[in-house]
């Protein structure tokens, strides 16, 4: 799925649909959403009033383990510590909080700028299980992107909301007035919609 | 008749322009430093302008008429919330400022949606102390014309509504309307935009001198900047006061930023040369911004005079 392939807002008020596009261009923008969607379809009826939203979710950024960042090895073989050595700095403060909690202040250091290490007496353990510690998740961060921007986008006085969302799709429909089923089925259909030819 | 006036020059000799219009017996209503640069906004006699044209020349500095000079205008966003603010809300209220109007933005606590829009006695007291509401909404025709009028309805002050659809006519209880001017969320910069932005300050200039009229029908026992001059002049803590602008003019007089408590009996005893006093020929009232005071000058068929 390619960023943004299908963008599709409609109304039965054509320039109120056509502005809406360019606000929600703009907010997709600001929150650097715009290679996360891969489909998006939007409907909007002020008369019913109806705010629907369906998103495709472009899967594929893993999270961050250890392994991912830091080669690990466990040094000379009367050496009781797990060294790591770093080749990704990014998420280095909250690896170390995630060390300092799991093995104690005392027991991490970090000699060199990209070295760490653990003492401890069981390493090969350690070594083993510290290289599966996720360390950062982009994905969790996007959702809170998205649902920023879905908040932003959707009429603020639309405040009965309904929603569903996995982890590769998010079908949102929003009224000042009480949810309808039919507005709901419409949302799955636009869904259904959205994902033939996946 | 004073004609509103924008000087944009430099520094340098300044004050030759600030005599010039004493002397002319203009008023000079704010003066803005910018490092070297200064913005002065006066009302200036219709038949002298040509001689502030002559020094403006020769101190190299700009003049144009800036026909929101000396009015207060209320910019009013459906709620304070990322939907409408920075843009195009505070884009609407600044561009305005360009024109020497003084612009002040609110959000309302419920405007928000289309059965549930509503506006609160004190925002409407507030928004009615103002020359002219311009209400920033949304972008769909149906909620324009058929609900959010809610809004403005019961509103003392003529009401200039911005919105997406082109009207053929203007919403009802509104006063005049202008389209393209919906929600955006970029900054407006786009040439389009700076249109709509250009017709919303032709529309409320339009209005405005409209009302002058209304008012020159029945003038104003004296002219807001007069009574400004002598605020100036007799109590000298506005001096003292922060704000850009310690004394806002209006159509019909002014408000002070001063605390009413404090200072109503002597803005009330304010004496003017020919011998009257401020409470013969004026309101004070508290305004309901903050605890500021607010002075609406009685018109000629009350007090029998103008001086």
């Amino acid at each position: 799925m390619k960023p943004l392939e299908v963008f599709r807002v409609e109304s039965p008020d054509k320039t109120g649909a056509e502005s809406y596009e360019s606000v929600i261009r703009d907010v997709l923008a600001d929150l650097e959403l715009t290679t996360v969607l891969g489909r998006l379809w939007i409907w909007i009826d002020p008369t019913e009033p109806v705010f629907i939203f369906c998103a495709l979710i472009r899967t594929g950024i893993p999270p961050v383990c250890v392994k991912d960042m830091a080669d690990i090895s466990t040094g000379a073989p009367s050496a009781k510590q797990v060294e790591l050595k770093l080749t990704n700095e990014e998420h280095v403060s909250t690896l170390l909080n995630i060390l300092w909690i799991e093995y104690g202040r005392e027991n991490v250091s970090q000699p060199e700028k990209k070295v760490i290490t653990i003492d401890t007496e069981d390493k090969e353990e350690v070594a083993e299980k510290v290289a599966d510690v996720v360390i950062a998740d982009p994905r969790r961060e996007i959702e809170s992107r998205l649902a920023d921007a879905l908040l932003r986008i959707t009429p603020e006085g639309f405040r009965v909301r309904h929603h569903v969302s996995t982890g590769s799709e998010m079908l949102f429909v929003a009224s000042e007035d009480s949810i309808k089923p039919e507005w709901v089925k419409k949302a799955e259909y636009m869904m259904d919609q959205l994902k033939e030819d996946l | 008749m004073l004609e509103p006036i924008m000087y944009e020059g430099g520094v340098f000799k300044h004050n030759l322009v600030i005599e010039l219009i004493e002397d002319l017996g203009g008023y000079v209503l704010q003066t803005n430093y910018m490092q070297t640069e200064v913005m002065i906004q006066m009302l200036c006699p219709h038949e002298d302008i040509s001689m502030l044209e002559d020094l403006a020349k020769e101190l190299r500095a700009k003049i144009t008429r800036a026909p929101l000079t000396g009015t207060d205008i209320v910019v009013i966003a459906p709620t304070l919330a990322y939907h409408h603010l920075p843009h195009h809300a505070c884009d609407v209220a600044e561009y305005m400022r360009r024109f020497g109007a003084n612009t002040t933005l609110i959000g309302l606590a419920r405007g928000v949606g289309r059965r549930i829009a509503q506006i609160s006695a004190k925002e409407r007291a507030l928004v009615n102390e103002h020359d002219i509401a311009v209400f920033t909404l949304g972008n769909f025709e149906d909620c324009l014309v058929n609900k959010k009028y809610v809004l403005y309805k019961d509103l003392d002050v003529p009401c200039i509504i911005t919105g997406t659809p082109e009207l053929q006519k203007p919403p009802v209880y509104a006063k005049d309307y202008v389209g393209h001017l919906g929600r955006i969320a970029h900054r407006l910069k786009l040439e389009n935009e700076l249109d709509a932005l250009d017709r919303l300050v032709e529309t409320v200039g339009k209005t405005l001198d409209e009302h002058r009229i209304e008012i020159s029908k029945d003038p104003l026992t004296t002219q807001p900047a007069r009574i400004m001059k002598e605020i100036k002049e007799q109590i000298p803590e506005i001096n003292k006061s922060l704000s850009p602008a310690p004394i806002t003019l209006q159509l019909m007089g002014a408000r002070v930023k001063l605390s009413y408590p404090q200072y109503k009996e002597v803005i009330e005893n304010i004496t003017f040369e020919e011998g009257v006093t401020l409470r013969e020929i004026a309101e004070v009232l508290p305004s309901r911004v903050r605890d500021y005071i607010l002075i609406r000058i009685l018109p000629k068929s009350v007090t029998g005079f103008v001086i």
